[in-house]
C-alpha cells in the first residue's frame, strides 16, 4: 500500500514547517540577542558621552559652555549617530543645545520632547540615566551636572543617538547567525527526512502492502528485516499468511469433500428458501428427469410436489420454523418433469446463514421399496384370504366331520348295546331258544338303524374328505392365463351340462360376451357351478331361466348369471359363499363347495363374485375380472 | 331324573343326533313329550303358531334343545329371535353343539344364553347344563 499524497506528504510538510517554525523562533533569539549587545554598546557610548559634556560642562565657565557643545557637536559630525545633545537646568529649560534654535526654549516644546522623562528621572535619582525610546529608534543618556560646593545637580547634560543602524547592523548578525544554523540543519533535515523515508515510511509502506496481500490472498513481498516492531509487524503478517493460507486449502478440500458428498449420495439433495429451489444435487436432477439445473432452480418445492402432499409439507415447513425437528422419515409424492408420480421419503432440516433461514431436504427413492411393500402387502392380504379359508375349513372339518362322527361313536354304542341285550337274551335261555318276539326290535329296528347312521355318517365324511381335496387342489393348481372367447367357453359349458338342461326343460339365454384373460378351465368351473346351481336351485313353480350377459368398461370385465329361481334371503348372502355351506340340504344334491370354489378361482384371477337376491324372484351372480391390460401376462 | 310338564323340543338337522339325543334323554329317566324340528326355521314357525303339524300349548312350559349349525336359519339366529320375543325371552333354552368352537359359544353368550352341552350328550354334561337353566337343583 502507498500512502495517499496527502499522508505521504505529511511528514516532510510537517516537517518543514517545524523546521520554519524553529527558524523563525531561532532568528527571534538571535535578534534580539543581538539588538541588546547594540544597545548596550550605544548606552554605554551615549552615557560615556553624556558624562564627557557633563565634564566639559562642569569643568567649563559658563561662556564655555557653548565651545564645548559645539565642540561635542563637531564630534557629532564625525559620530553621524549622535541626533543631539543639551544641557537642560533642573527647571528643564535648556541652557545650551546642539541646535541653537531650541536655546531658551522647554525641552518638551522641541523634538526632544522625551527628554523631559529622563531629565525628571535624573533629578530625582541624582544618578545617569538612559532610555531607549524604541518607537523612534532612538537612545537617549543624561547625565547631572552637580556643584561643585554641595554636590548636589545644577543641570543635566543629555544626549540622543540613532539607533537604526546598530540595530540594523544587529538585524545582519542576527541573519547571519540564522545563515549558518541553516547551512548546518538543512543538510540534517534532509538527512532525517531521508532516514525517516528509507527507515520507517517505506518499511510502513512495504508492512501495508504484506496485509494487503494477505488479506487479497496475493503472493506476499519480502519479510522486513530488523528486529523492530515494522519487522516484528511483517513477521506476524507472514505468519498469518501462511496460517491462511494452510486454512484456505483445508477450506478448498472440505468443501471439495463436501461437494463430492453431496454430489454423489445416492439421494435427492434440496435446499429451499422463501418456498424457491436454491440448490439441487445431480442426483436429485437425475430424479426429477431434468437435464439442466435451470429446468428446476427457482422454482417452487411444490411444483414438484403431489398436491396430496401440500398440506402436510406445509405443516412441516411451519414446524421447522416454529424450532421444531422433521429428523423421522417421511413419505412424499414427487412429481417429475415429465408428470410421473414416484414415492420418495426424506428428512429435513432448517438452518440460517447470513441470507437468513433455508429448508434442506433430504430424499430417497423409494418406489422399488413401495413396489415390494405393495407386492407383500398384497402377499399378506392373500396369506390372510387364505388363513381365513383355512380357518373355514378348520372350523367345517371340526363340526361338519365331528358331525357324522356324533353319529358314529353314538350309534356304535347303540350297536354294542344291542348286542350286550342279544347276549343277555341268549344267557337268559340257556337251551338257546330265543323267542323271535324278543329278537324282532333289536335285530329289525335298532341294529338296521344303528347301521343306517354309521354308513351314512362315513359316507358324508368321505364326501366332506373328498370336497377338501378337491377344495384345496384349485388353491394348488397351476394357472394358465390365456385370452379367452366367452361364447366358446359358454358353449362348451352348456355342452357339459346338456342333461340337466334337457331333463328341467331350463332355457338358457347367453349374450355376445366381451373376452377375458383368464385360467379357461378354471373359468369353466365357475361358470358351470353358477348354471348347475341355478338349475338346482330352480323355482318349483315356474320354467326355469337363465340368462348370461356380459359388459365391458375402462377398467373391468362384468359378466352375470341370472336366474328366476328361488332366490336367497338376505341373511344367507353372505354365507352362500362358505365351504360347504348348503342352503336345503334336504332339497338338493351336492356337497356345498360350488360357490367356494368359484369365489376361490375369482380371487386367484383379483376378481371377485357377489350376489343380489330376491326370496322367490331369483338371484344375480356378477363376476367382474380386471381389465386385461395390452401386453398380455403369460402365467401367474 | 323328572321334569313335571315340561314338552322338550329338540332342533337339529341331523336326524342321527335327534334320534340319539332322545335315546339319551329317555335313558336319564325323561319320559316328557318331545317334539322335534329339523333346522331353525321350523322352531320359529312353531312358537308363532305356524307350523304345519305341532302346535302350541299355552299351558305347556318348553325346553329348547337348540343345535347351532342347521340350514335356512342356524341356532344362533333362532336364538337371537326368539330371545327379542318378549313372549319367550324366558323360555329355557340349551344349545346344542357339535364342537365347543368359543366363537359361537361367545354369539350365544351375547345373546343371552350362556348354556350348551357339547355332543355327545350324556348325563354330567345334561345334569349340569338343567342346573345351569335352573331346571334341577343342584345336589
Amino acid at each position: 500500500m502507498k500512502f495517499p499524497p496527502p499522508t505521504r506528504f505529511i511528514v516532510p510538510v510537517l516537517l518543514s514547517l517545524f523546521g520554519l517554525g524553529f527558524l523563525a523562533l531561532e532568528y527571534e533569539v538571535l535578534l534580539r540577542g543581538e539588538v541588546q549587545i547594540a544597545e548596550k554598546a550605544v548606552t554605554d557610548l551615549a552615557s560615556r558621552q553624556a558624562a564627557r559634556l557633563a565634564g566639559l560642562i562642569s569643568s567649563a565657565k559658563k561662556d564655555q559652555q557653548s565651545e564645548h557643545l559645539n565642540r561635542e557637536l563637531s564630534y557629532h559630525d564625525e559620530d553621524p549617530e549622535l541626533k543631539f545633545a543639551v544641557e537642560c537646568d533642573l527647571q528643564s529649560q535648556i541652557i545650551t543645545a546642539s541646535h541653537r534654535a531650541w536655546e531658551g526654549r522647554k525641552i518638551n516644546t522641541t523634538p526632544a520632547v522625551d527628554g523631559d522623562i529622563i531629565l525628571a528621572r535624573v533629578i530625582s535619582s541624582g544618578t545617569p540615566q538612559t532610555l531607549i525610546l524604541s518607537h523612534r529608534d532612538v537612545l537617549i543618556a543624561a547625565q547631572p551636572i552637580n556643584d561643585p560646593v554641595n554636590g548636589k545637580p545644577i543641570s543635566v547634560t543629555i544626549i540622543a543617538r540613532d539607533l537604526s543602524n546598530p540595530l540594523g547592523e544587529a538585524r545582519k548578525n542576527a541573519l547571519n547567525h540564522l545563515t549558518e544554523t541553516v547551512i548546518i540543519l538543512v543538510p540534517c533535515c534532509v538527512l532525517l527526512a531521508l532516514g525517516m523515508h528509507f527507515f520507517l515510511i517505506r518499511r510502513i509502506e512495504t508492512a501495508a502492502l504484506t496485509a494487503q496481500a494477505v488479506l487479497a490472498q496475493k503472493p506476499l513481498n519480502e519479510i522486513l528485516p530488523g528486529h523492530d516492531e515494522l519487522a516484528k509487524i511483517s513477521a506476524a503478517l507472514h505468519e498469518t499468511d501462511g496460517r491462511l493460507r494452510a486454512q484456505s486449502q483445508t477450506n478448498e478440500e472440505l468443501l471439495e469433500r463436501y461437494h463430492h458428498m453431496v454430489e454423489t449420495l445416492p439421494a435427492m439433495v434440496l435446499v429451499s428458501r422463501n418456498q424457491r429451489i436454491e440448490f439441487i444435487n445431480q442426483r436429485g436432477l437425475e430424479i426429477l428427469g431434468a437435464t439442466s439445473a435451470d429446468q428446476v432452480l427457482n422454482r417452487s418445492p411444490y411444483d414438484f410436489l403431489h398436491p396430496d402432499c401440500h398440506a402436510d409439507v406445509r405443516e412441516t415447513a411451519d414446524l421447522l420454523r416454529n424450532g421444531g425437528t422433521a429428523d423421522v422419515p417421511t413419505e412424499r409424492k414427487i412429481v417429475r418433469l415429465d408428470g410421473v408420480v414416484i414415492e420418495m421419503e426424506g428428512v429435513s432440516s432448517l438452518y440460517h446463514d447470513d441470507r437468513g433461514a433455508a429448508i434442506q431436504a433430504v430424499l430417497t427413492d423409494i418406489s422399488e421399496r413401495k413396489a415390494s411393500e405393495a407386492k407383500r402387502e398384497a402377499l399378506s392380504r392373500d396369506l390372510q384370504d387364505k388363513n381365513k379359508e383355512l380357518e373355514a375349513i378348520v372350523y367345517v372339518a371340526s363340526h361338519d366331520l365331528r358331525s357324522p362322527l356324533v353319529n358314529v361313536m353314538g350309534f356304535s354304542r347303540q350297536l354294542a348295546g344291542a348286542c350286550d341285550q342279544l347276549e343277555g337274551l341268549m344267557k337268559a335261555s340257556p337251551d338257546a331258544s330265543v323267542k323271535a318276539a324278543d329278537l324282532g326290535p333289536i335285530v329289525q329296528t335298532t341294529i338296521p338303524r344303528a347301521l343306517r347312521f354309521i354308513e351314512q355318517g362315513v359316507i358324508k365324511m368321505d364326501a366332506l374328505l373328498a370336497g377338501f381335496l378337491r377344495f384345496s387342489r384349485i388353491g394348488g393348481a397351476a394357472m394358465e392365463i390365456q385370452r379367452i372367447d366367452m361364447n366358446t367357453l359358454m358353449k362348451s359349458v352348456i355342452g357339459s351340462l346338456t342333461y340337466q338342461i334337457q331333463q328341467t326343460h331350463t332355457d338358457v339365454r347367453i349374450s355376445a360376451l366381451p373376452g377375458c384373460e383368464a385360467d379357461p378351465i378354471q373359468m369353466n368351473q365357475v361358470f358351470t357351478n353358477l348354471i348347475d346351481n341355478a338349475i338346482k336351485y330352480r323355482h318349483p313353480d315356474r320354467h326355469c331361466v337363465i340368462s348370461v350377459q356380459g359388459h365391458a368398461d375402462e377398467n373391468h370385465l362384468t359378466y352375470t348369471v341370472t336366474d328366476n329361481g328361488i332366490g336367497i334371503a338376505k341373511a344367507h348372502a353372505d354365507k352362500i359363499f362358505e365351504i360347504f355351506h348348503r342352503l336345503d340340504p334336504s332339497a338338493s344334491t351336492g356337497e356345498g363347495l360350488g360357490l367356494t370354489i368359484a369365489q376361490r378361482i375369482l380371487k386367484r384371477h383379483n376378481g371377485f363374485i357377489t350376489v343380489e337376491s330376491q326370496p322367490g324372484e331369483g338371484s344375480t351372480f356378477t363376476i367382474t375380472l380386471p381389465m386385461p391390460h395390452p401386453p398380455t401376462r403369460n402365467a401367474e | 331324573m323328572t321334569l313335571p310338564n315340561i314338552t322338550i323340543l329338540i332342533a337339529d338337522d341331523d336326524e342321527g343326533h335327534v334320534i340319539l339325543v332322545q335315546d339319551s334323554l329317555r335313558s336319564f329317566g325323561l319320559d316328557n313329550p318331545m317334539l322335534c324340528f329339523s333346522d331353525g326355521q321350523e322352531v320359529l314357525d312353531f312358537i308363532h303358531g305356524v307350523h304345519p303339524k305341532h302346535r302350541l300349548d299355552a299351558t305347556t312350559s318348553y325346553l329348547l334343545l337348540l343345535d347351532i349349525r342347521m340350514p335356512k336359519v342356524d341356532g344362533v339366529e333362532a336364538l337371537r329371535r326368539i330371545k327379542s320375543d318378549p313372549r319367550f325371552r324366558q323360555m329355557p333354552i340349551i344349545m346344542l353343539t357339535t364342537t365347543d368352537d368359543p366363537l359361537e359359544v361367545n354369539r350365544c353368550l351375547e345373546l343371552g344364553c350362556g348354556c350348551y352341552v357339547t355332543k355327545p350328550v350324556d348325563y354330567p354334561k345334561f345334569t349340569a347344563a338343567m342346573q345351569q337353566i335352573g331346571l334341577l337343583k343342584p345336589e
